[in-house]
């Protein structure tokens, strides 16, 4: 089944006045996309601490993107850079025999993946007690109007799909060039090196083809995931982005237009030196919100805090309301299907696909 | 091509079968089948979740999303869930997973096991079960009690300890999840409303409590509440992740909370801010107390052969007055709140008496702002603003289980409450502070009593129960059916099985030593730690519960799905060293080789959720009975805790009548009959299996009116999470003292606000004036600061620590998608300021020292803990140190003596309630760099 | 004195002998329960005979008479030209293959048959290997119903009377309600008069029985 209706934009908005950083959004990626060969290291979906060096490490520094019409040079993100993947010594600390000889750690492999992970900085953020400050930012493949690593592909492996603009790539084409992650800004692109093909975030587009959320999203406990498409005029997203304008691209200066926006984070009150409340100074510093999310941000906060005066003087706030989201379906625009009343065994999807269960194609 | 890994390989067409097309993506969604599942309970949840299952496997999971809203205008609770149910998959096969029975064949410890046959195995538990029935009695065959896995994994070995008159550790006294403060105040901990009440509240303190990393599945409430109008305040130590979704961030000094709740408080009474009627009707600050002698005024004072629990007022209009017992309703009584009086005692001496307001107002003459602002850390300015803050508005005081963990945490919790007294804000929707009740699942309440299945029997049962509380109800009219069930609870427990912890690791565990170093205690004691234990023994304060006795080791310990190897404070040298060599058999059953399996003599293969049927705690933050079914058989020679104890029940029964001990006495002189227990485990079958046993609890739930009519496992397998109808007639039940509507949220406590329900204390009002002599020497009569004992030694730094968001305690070290979520390893985390002076850089190793111990960690250094406090989130195991030696091995594990009170009111034992728990916040610690080559972390 | 007894079904602890009760409304339900029951466990030929001697409605009436409610009984209009024979056919034609088992064909007969035999377990009893009959059979069902009315009267527990009679309403919804009308309706479609007779009389009494029970436990 495809998705019906005219040529569409997949869209998200992340609210981070709601995200806690449990990263139930990652692993849920995770237990459904990356659990093969190669892919143990790979966080198609991560939540990093910002400000922090995040995943992979210092990406924020590794060039790419657009600049009017000609692509950035970017770094190819390292193994090492991305860390994780780690693999333990469960069997030699428990069933071993060597007692308080050995401890359970991550095993070195010499590849100076011990030392860096996904989440490695979480929970350290900016600025000095007690006037720290951090949020938390999701991210994952911001399926770009403009996606630069489809240019970059010298395969003819990456594609954008025009019923619903996500990016995708046919891995069975993918020479592992790995010139897309050179050329990805926000570094959401993964290499598999026992495969030897690059890997990203794919929208959960078997879940969006029966009318199901993607995973990250149905998943977070936060309900802070509104997914939909990016020109619905009634929907959540345009209205957040568009009319009420507090929704913001991250990074919109790589040049790629994003199809992920985020509605940036309040914080509560900075204190002076003898912890005296400052009602003045914001904790975090504007100008690194602005470095995410460009100077929009400032309005963005300010029509927040307003709506916010508002409903606590016993006004009402239909821009609050929406952001609340009383009904948890409210999130999903036309995602709301049930994945548990759905029949896809692998028979009928087999069938459906023209392929035997083996997974064959039928006539190859 | 730029800078980067090495030259890329030869093109996918040269390597079959690799890449992926958008046909395999699709063809990897699917499943065969789809059940219900839910997991791990720690958080307070019970998430539906849909597992979906392919080729005989669990493919992945997802949360069900399913739950009908309840009340309009508030958010729904779906989805719920966290990382850790999404990952339960991948838990089921994971390395350390134990999936044969193992029996060591090293020393304890040593990692050496062989695997051997389920017959094999319960035969040797068997043998020495036996023998030591014979020789010293059940008393000497030990359970911990634990609260991991569900009530399926916990009735099977309650059963059997309870059929051989063992000893069952009290869960809450090993774990200290227990709201001291809060049960000194109210007589329960049961303040515990659903989660949707959140998003009620005009006023969030997040006090004790880290609900960004602990409450994950229902913490949206919070910043919904806040884009309601809410105001968040976060009240910590350091800036930690709740902090960062709130309004304000107060950072107080670990261990002063008493002073910044005081300090609100003197703020509230002297602008006149607080509300006089819930003060009037609600708590005891009308109450009076003799001026001589500091203890409430009792009508035994009044004449001879007076009440010794009738407590007075001062009416305006007729002077000394009796308080009502039986309600809280003052009728036409208008109580003066502000004394002296004088009156005439028996011998007709006459005395001065005041009140307790009168007391709280002389008391808090030194927590001015100013004056608290030097203690605790929080400016003057700021207490004043949270005491404009909280009067006049609905406040709910969103308390994790981190107050009772600091040694005078229940200082702190009475302080928290009376900030809640003086501003009415218990019992109304969106307000009071969140505790912790078990209520709904009557049916399980009943099992124990049940001697054969079916609904006549129930009747029989509860018919049984009702004519008790007739009889007891005639002695004290003016009991409520809460008191009264405590009453019955405290008749069962007398009998039972259940022991506070605290007499066990006093007598066996080494703890004496630790407990009696007065430097690591409080000023106030006038004498040892065990001389009050001793004297509270001798005052009959713990008569029939302090088990094992003194003179009885114990030599066989079970645990099941609890860890005390990690959890223990006290490290090593109690248990490994002191408990241990005792012990002549130590069985774990569990689904994984954690740290106490490691220790064991045989590890016995636990089934995991999914693969077998289960249900979760029926806590009332959720007021839901979650569901969760086989989609899979147990792996490897896993089995249900069902199976294994009814078999071991029958292998002890044959062990027992070969050895001709057909039947033992316990030490109360009850006769068990060892023959019999296997028929007695599941009643001659009848009990036929874990599935029976839970439909027989839910129908029962039903009958009772606790659960929708027709509720059955039938009915749970196709509707997976169902609504709980009522809280029950049992005192867990009663105490929430709240209707349950389908179209409300629950708010605990409404009764006694409401219909002027009286509160089972000993003054049957919440009650903020402790009159126990104990508590009078201590000068703890009225919530007060106290600094936090330096416990561990006189060193610079605080040791805090929590819940972590990354792992159900430490189920999760063996889940390779949640190492990847952090770092996989141990961490300490300290401030920039104190790693620099240390010379301490970020992700290098430190060791952490006091007088009690050391271990060693990976540091995270960061500008978001305050300076002086070094935080240790739990969960890693020990087998994740060097050479095994974990946080614990700097947390003596105090314990504080005026927790063994007994015979005083509502400070008297009952299962899961008041008992002294042991304290491991504001530890003293030092830390200091591992020099290069030092420590074996690579 | 009102006795009872049970086929296909047993009491699994309590003593099998016949037990005494004072006759009243609610053994009037149990009784005419086991009239239904009876009808449905009777073999055709046996009852075309009882019927020819105006027997179904004399003993309806019987049990019917102490009724807390209305239920009007029809006549029962034996047709000129049938017999044992066409009776039975149309029996078998209706009431036949495997419309009396399950709950009227639903699909999955075997979470059926665990459902109501858990039911029947809870409540005191169990298969009874002497007088196999399916636990699902229609037969069965009605014959626990009328078990269920008989110890509600039968007990001096007001608790216990009240879990018998909230079973007997939980019981008709989930296992009975759903099931009659489809048998009616396939009466409706062309059973003779004597089939119909029992399937309208049956539709009405426990759609009446529900309405009380519901009534006497407060909706």
């Amino acid at each position: 089944m495809t998705q019906q209706g005219a040529a569409g934009q997949l869209a998200m908005v992340f609210d981070l006045n709601k995200c806690m950083g449990c990263q139930t959004c990652s692993v849920a990626c995770k237990v459904l996309w990356t659990r093969e060969e190669g892919e143990e290291h790979q966080w198609w979906m991560s939540v990093n601490t910002q400000p922090g060096l995040g995943t992979p490490k210092a990406w924020e520094d590794m060039g790419g993107g657009w600049r009017d019409d000609t692509p950035v040079p970017g770094h190819q993100p390292t193994r090492a850079e991305f860390g994780g993947g780690w693999d333990f010594n469960y069997q030699e600390v428990l069933f071993g025999g060597r007692g308080r000889d050995a401890h359970l750690q991550p095993v070195d492999r010499g590849d100076g993946t011990t030392r860096w992970g996904m989440n490695w900085d979480e929970d350290q953020g900016g600025g000095t007690y007690p006037n720290s400050y951090y949020f938390y930012l999701p991210r994952l493949c911001n399926h770009c109007t403009r996606p630069v690593c489809v240019s970059a592909c010298p395969s003819g492996a990456m594609y954008k799909r025009h019923e619903d603009g996500i990016v995708l790539r046919d891995e069975s084409v993918c020479q592992g060039a790995r010139f897309c992650m050179e050329a990805c800004p926000y570094k959401k692109i993964s290499f598999n090196y026992v495969r030897g093909v690059s890997q990203h975030c794919i929208a959960c587009f078997p879940r969006l083809e029966e009318g199901v959320a993607p995973a990250c999203a149905r998943q977070c406990p936060g309900r802070l995931v509104f997914v939909g498409d990016a020109a619905d005029p009634a929907g959540p997203i345009h209205r957040l982005v568009h009319e009420w304008k507090v929704a913001l691209p991250l990074h919109e200066e790589y040049g790629t237009g994003p199809n992920i926006f985020y509605v940036p984070p309040l914080s509560p009150y900075r204190l002076h030196d003898d912890f005296s409340v400052d009602e003045e100074t914001p904790r975090i510093p504007p100008e690194y919100l602005e470095s995410l999310f460009g100077p929009r941000v400032h309005a963005a906060l300010d029509t927040l805090r307003d709506e916010m005066a508002t409903v606590r003087s016993g006004g009402t706030s239909e821009l609050l309301d929406t952001l609340i989201v009383y009904r948890w379906h409210d999130l999903f625009g036309p995602y709301t299907v049930d994945p548990a009343g759905l029949d896809r065994s692998p028979e009928r999807v087999a069938v459906q696909l023209g392929r035997t269960r083996a997974g064959a194609t039928e006539g190859e | 091509m730029g800078e980067g890994d090495a030259a890329p390989p030869a093109s996918a067409g040269d390597r079959p079968g690799t890449g992926a097309t958008a046909d395999d993506y699709r063809s990897r969604w699917t499943w065969e089948r789809v059940t219900w599942g839910t997991h791990c309970l720690n958080c307070l949840a019970g998430c539906p979740y849909r597992v979906f299952s392919r080729d005989g496997e669990v493919a992945f999971e997802e949360q069900a999303g399913t739950i009908d809203p309840v009340a309009s205008g508030v958010p729904d609770m779906n989805p719920l869930g966290c990382q850790k149910g999404g990952a339960w998959s991948a838990q089921l096969s994971s390395e350390d997973r134990v999936l044969h029975p193992l029996r060591r064949v090293g020393e304890r410890g040593s990692g050496k096991w062989e695997q051997i046959t389920w017959e094999e195995a319960l035969a040797e538990v068997a043998e020495a079960v036996v023998a030591v029935l014979d020789e010293d009695g059940p008393e000497a065959v030990v359970f911990e009690e634990s609260v991991e896995g569900g009530l399926l994994a916990q009735a099977p070995f309650l059963r059997l300890a309870a059929l051989l008159g063992a000893v069952t550790l009290d869960a809450n006294g090993l774990v200290n999840d227990l709201p001291t403060g809060q049960h000194l105040t109210f007589g329960k901990f049961s303040c515990a409303s659903t989660v949707d009440d959140t998003f009620l509240a005009d006023v969030l303190l997040l006090w004790h409590s880290n609900p960004a990393y602990t409450s994950i599945p229902y913490h949206h409430f919070i910043s919904e509440a806040r884009y309601r109008g809410a105001q968040v305040v976060a009240i910590a130590p350091d800036y930690n992740a709740s902090a960062v979704g709130s309004d304000l961030y107060v950072p107080v000094r670990p261990g002063t909370d008493a002073a910044l709740a005081l300090a609100m408080c003197r703020v509230v009474l002297d602008e006149d801010l607080w509300d006089r009627q819930f003060v009037l009707t609600q708590t005891d600050l009308p109450l009076l107390v003799r001026s001589d002698t500091g203890r409430y005024l009792r009508q035994r004072d009044l004449r001879a052969g007076g009440d010794e629990e009738t407590f007075h007022l001062w009416d305006r209009a007729g002077g000394l007055t009796a308080a009502p017992r039986g309600t809280l309703d003052l009728g036409t009584l208008d109580p003066v709140l502000e004394g002296p009086f004088t009156v005439t005692l028996a011998d007709g001496t006459e005395v001065e008496v005041v009140t307790v307001l009168d007391l709280l107002r002389r008391h808090l003459g030194v927590y001015a702002p100013e004056d608290a602002a030097a203690i605790c850390g929080v400016p003057a300015s700021t207490i004043r603003r949270l005491a404009h803050l909280v009067a006049g508005r609905r406040v709910k005081i969103l308390e994790g289980f981190n107050g009772p963990k600091y040694f005078h945490g229940d200082l702190m919790e009475r302080s928290m409450c009376l900030v809640l007294a003086l501003t009415g804000n218990w019992g109304r929707p969106g307000t009071g502070i969140q505790g912790l009740a078990l209520a709904g699942l009557d049916g399980y309440l009943l099992f124990s009593m049940k001697t054969r299945p079916g609904v006549e029997e129930t009747a029989r049962v509860l018919d049984g129960i009702d004519q008790a509380m007739a009889q007891m109800r005639k002695r004290d009219p003016d009991a409520t059916d809460e008191m009264l069930g405590n009453q019955l609870l405290a008749l069962a427990t007398s009998s039972g099985t259940a022991a506070p912890p605290v007499f066990f690791n006093y007598h066996h565990a080494g703890y004496d030593e630790t407990w009696n170093r007065p430097e690591w205690s409080d000023p106030t004691m006038t004498k040892p730690f065990g001389d009050y234990l001793r004297d509270a023994l001798r005052r009959g304060w713990w008569g029939g519960v302090a088990r094992p006795g003194a003179s009885t080791p114990p030599r066989v310990l079970f645990t099941v799905g609890t860890n005390p190897m990690r959890r223990a404070r006290g490290g090593r040298a109690k248990l490994v060293d002191t408990l241990w060599p005792k012990l002549d058999k130590v069985v774990v059953v569990d689904f994984r080789m954690s740290a106490t399996a490691l220790q064991a003599d045989l590890v016995l293969p636990a089934a995991m959720q999914y693969e077998r049927v289960n249900v979760q705690y029926p806590i009332t933050h959720m007021l839901r009975l979650a569901f969760s079914d086989a989609a899979t058989p147990p792996r490897g020679e896993a089995r249900t805790e069902w199976e294994i104890f009814s078999a071991l029940a029958r292998t002890i029964a044959e062990r027992a009548v070969a050895v001709g001990l057909d039947e033992y006495d316990d030490a109360r002189r009850q006769t068990r009959h060892a023959a019999r227990l296997g028929e007695d485990f599941d009643l001659g079958g009848q009990l036929s299996g874990e599935e029976m046993v839970l439909d027989e609890w839910v129908r029962d739930s039903a009958d009772a009116g606790t659960l929708p009519p027709g509720s059955s496992v039938e009915r749970l397998r196709r509707d997976g999470s169902i609504r709980f109808t009522g809280l029950g007639t049992f005192a867990p039940g009663l105490s929430v003292a709240a209707d349950v509507r389908d179209d409300e949220v629950m708010t605990a406590f409404r009764w006694h606000v409401e219909q002027h329900l009286p509160y089972p204390t000993l003054t049957r009002r919440a009650q903020f004036y402790i009159d126990h002599p104990w508590f009078l020497e201590a000068g703890e009569q009225l919530p007060t600061h106290k600094e936090p004992p330096r416990m561990g030694g006189e060193y610079p730094l605080v040791l805090t620590s929590g819940h972590s968001r990354w792992t159900v305690h430490s189920i999760g070290m063996g889940n390779r998608h949640l190492l990847g979520t952090h770092r996989g390893r141990p961490l300490v985390v300290m401030s920039e300021e104190d790693a620099a002076a240390r010379g301490v850089a970020e992700g290098e190793k430190v060791r952490v020292s006091n007088d009690h111990g050391a271990f060693e960690a990976m540091v995270r250094v960061t500008g978001r803990v305050r300076p002086g406090q070094v935080i240790v989130y739990n969960g890693f195991e020990p087998h994740m140190f060097r050479r095994w030696e974990g946080a614990n091995e700097v947390e003596p594990g105090m314990v504080k003596w005026l927790h063994l009170v007994g015979k005083y009111g509502h400070l008297r034992y009952l299962p899961f309630g008041w008992q002294p728990v042991p304290a491991d916040r504001a530890v003293f610690v030092e830390v200091a760099a591992v020099p290069a080559g030092g420590g074996v972390d690579r | 004195m009102f006795t009872y007894s049970l086929q296909g079904l047993e009491l699994s602890a309590a003593e099998a002998g016949p037990i005494e009760v004072e006759e009243n409304e609610t053994t009037a339900r149990s009784a005419v329960y086991q009239f239904f029951g009876g009808w449905f466990a009777t073999a055709p030929a046996d009852l075309f005979d009882q019927a020819a001697e105006g027997k179904w409605v004399a003993g309806l009436t019987e049990a019917a008479s102490l009724l807390p409610f209305g239920f009007a009984i029809g006549p029962v209009e034996v047709p000129a030209g049938a017999d044992a024979a066409s009776f039975a056919a149309d029996h078998e034609r209706v009431l036949g293959g495997g419309a009396l088992l399950g709950g009227g064909g639903r699909a999955d007969r075997e979470a059926e048959i665990a459902a109501v035999r858990r039911e029947y377990e809870y409540f005191g009893l169990a298969a009874s290997d002497a007088a196999p009959r399916p636990a699902d059979h229609l037969a069965t069902e009605l014959d626990f119903l009328q078990y269920l009315c008989f110890r509600e009267a039968a007990t001096p527990s007001p608790r216990l009377a009240t879990s018998f009679r909230r079973a007997q309403r939980d019981f008709l919804d989930a296992h009975v309600l759903d099931w009659v009308p489809g048998l009616v309706a396939s009466a409706g479609r062309g059973a003779g008069p004597l089939v119909g007779w029992t399937l309208d009389q049956l539709a009405a009494f426990v759609s009446a029985d529900r309405a009380y029970v519901a009534e006497r436990l407060g909706g």
